[in-house]
Order: C-alpha cells, then sequence, then structure tokens
C-alpha cells in the first residue's frame, strides 16, 4: 500500500480588514483553531504525512503558529485564491508522487474545523481505498421551504439530504485526474467531493460527529470555544 | 486582548471585520465592526478569569520545571517574565473590571 496524505486547508481569506487575523489563527482556549484542526492527523496511524496550505503570505506565520502549538507537520504549502485552487495546487504539488504509486491516498480537511477528532477516520480512508472516495456526512435534520416574494411556497423534504463536511478522502491517482480534467473544463468546485463527483467517481458518505462545525459566523467561534472545553 | 478577523455577518449577510475580545484564553464577546451586532462568549469573565487563573496557578510549577529542561535557554528570560507578572496580570484584571 501506498502512503496516505493529509492537507489541511488554511488559507482562507479571513484577513481583509487591516490589522486582521486569519479565523484559523484564532484562539479557541489556548490553541489556535488551526493547530486543532491539524493535531488529528499529526499522530494518527492511518495518516504518514500531514501539510498545511496558508496564503501565501502567511506561509512564515503559520510555521511559527504551528510550532509553537507543538505541531509537527511535513510541510507548509502556498494556497490559491479560492479554495479550489489551493486543492488543486496541492494535489499537484504532489503529482510526481502520486503517478509514480507512492501516495496512494490524499485526505483533504478544512482548517476552519477545529473540533474533528479522528474517530472515522480509519473508515475514510478503507472505503475510499475500495470505492474512490468517502466523505463525512451528517443528516440535515431541518425543516426546508420555498420562499418568494409573496412568502413561503412549498415545504421541501430534507429526506436524504445530508451536509457535508470534512475530512474528505480520495484516491490520489483519482484526485489528481479529477483536478487535472476541472482545470481543462474550467470547472471550479466548491468542495473536493463536488470536484471528484464530475468524474463519475462514487464518493460514499459516512455519518460524521455534528460537532465537526466549521467556523463561518461569530457564533461558531463562540460554540467551538465550548466545545474544546468540554470533557 | 482584541483581535480583528472577517467572519460571516448575519445582520449584514457578508463577510465582514469582527472585533473578538479576549480576556486571558477565554472569548468574552465578539462584534461586527460594520452593524456592531454583538455575539457573547463568556457571560461571567470575572468568573471565567479566576477559573482560568486557578489552572494557571496550578499547573506553573510543571510548566516552569517543562521549560527549565527543554529550553534552558529560556531561563534567562525567565527572571524579566517573572518581575513583569504582577503588571500583566493587573492589565489583564483591569480589562475585565473595564
Amino acid at each position: 500500500m501506498g502512503r496516505t496524505i493529509a492537507v489541511v486547508l488554511g488559507a482562507g481569506s479571513g484577513a481583509r480588514a487591516r490589522h486582521a487575523v486569519n479565523k484559523v489563527y484564532l484562539d479557541l482556549d489556548g490553541l489556535p483553531v488551526i493547530a486543532r484542526a491539524v493535531r488529528p492527523f499529526i499522530d494518527h496511524p492511518e495518516v504518514d504525512e500531514t501539510y498545511v496550505v496558508a496564503a501565501p503570505g502567511e506561509l512564515g506565520a503559520c510555521a511559527g503558529v504551528l510550532a509553537d502549538a507543538g505541531c509537527v507537520v511535513h510541510g507548509i504549502l502556498p494556497g490559491g485564491p479560492s479554495r479550489h485552487a489551493s486543492e488543486a495546487g496541492a494535489v499537484e504539488h504532489f503529482a510526481d508522487r502520486i503517478e509514480s504509486g507512492e501516495i496512494e491516498i490524499v485526505l483533504i480537511h478544512d482548517g476552519a474545523r477545529p473540533i474533528y477528532h479522528g474517530a472515522s477516520l480509519a473508515t475514510l480512508v478503507d472505503r475510499a481505498r475500495k470505492g474512490g472516495g468517502a466523505i463525512c456526512g451528517v443528516p440535515l435534520n431541518e425543516e426546508l421551504v420555498s420562499v418568494t416574494d409573496h412568502g413561503a411556497s412549498g415545504w421541501r423534504s430534507t429526506e436524504n439530504l445530508w451536509c457535508a463536511q470534512t475530512p474528505q478522502v480520495f484516491q490520489a491517482a483519482v484526485l489528481l485526474e479529477a483536478f487535472r480534467a476541472a482545470k481543462a473544463a474550467g470547472f471550479e468546485g466548491t468542495d473536493t467531493a463536488s470536484t471528484v463527483e464530475r468524474m463519475g467517481v462514487p464518493v460514499e458518505v459516512v455519518e460524521g460527529d455534528p460537532r465537526n462545525i466549521k467556523i463561518t459566523f461569530p457564533e461558531d467561534v463562540v460554540l467551538a470555544a465550548s466545545l474544546v472545553r468540554a470533557p | 486582548m482584541k483581535v480583528k478577523s472577517s467572519l460571516m455577518c448575519q445582520n449584514c449577510g457578508r463577510q465582514t471585520s469582527h472585533e473578538l475580545h479576549y480576556v486571558g484564553s477565554s472569548l468574552h464577546e465578539i462584534r461586527c465592526l460594520q452593524c456592531s451586532t454583538e455575539t457573547w462568549g463568556h457571560h461571567h469573565p470575572v468568573a471565567g478569569y479566576v477559573g482560568e487563573m486557578r489552572g494557571r496557578i496550578v499547573t506553573k510549577p510543571w510548566r516552569v520545571l517543562r521549560e527549565m529542561t527543554t529550553e534552558p535557554a529560556a531561563i534567562r528570560s525567565l527572571l524579566p517574565r517573572v518581575a513583569s507578572k504582577p503588571v500583566r496580570v493587573a492589565s489583564e484584571l483591569i480589562e475585565i473590571l473595564r
């Protein structure tokens, strides 16, 4: 079997204001979000190498933050202007090792998801190895309604609808081919799975943890801070 | 300590600059700098700070010992840090009580 590498995306444009910090460097109970996102993969038996994608202007800062947090990664790669570009750049960075068969599995995780504990990782890697790709997800337990100018116009069943999470795990060769095909077609995926799925490769969904939230809204920072304090 | 970061504001409906106010390592408040919507973290900053301070005091000997064994060069900066500690704790307290 080839090697499994984890790529944690931390190049988000969270620092638009002057003197602002990227949200992945925000402190959560004494440890930055990105360090909490990286930590589950560093010592995980399924993962051989861990990389972080940082904004081109934050490579040094990212290295410093991770070192201060005691997170030893194999490398920090420069990100692109979008999530898709960052993923594509990272996968292309490993193209030679993927094509030679040295890297078999690539795992993509969002650097703004600090609550993942790695519990489903072995299952995800196993399913990706067998089928092509596997992602974490949770069932959508919400009521959906269409709204027009005249008010509610119809309720939508959420049966079979799930919220996609990360980690998203793929056979490395499939991922490389998917990103090259996306580039040729000018396709920009919203997440890794959407780029792979358009190739007709089945992506299995493994039930994840609802607590594996992505920090987007201020409330998410508050919730994440309380979740990391929870026993 | 106050930190600025871009987060999605429900009220503005887009990503805006927010100011996050930490007391010690506890998140106290987040405020949207566009619409001033506030999101509260720890509602009782004094209680949170006291709890955190208790933990810091209890673990201090171990943290100093670990630092002395893993980073002997850091011993040189120990005295200035000890000397400035009361001032740093006082500034944290002033920030909470403000």
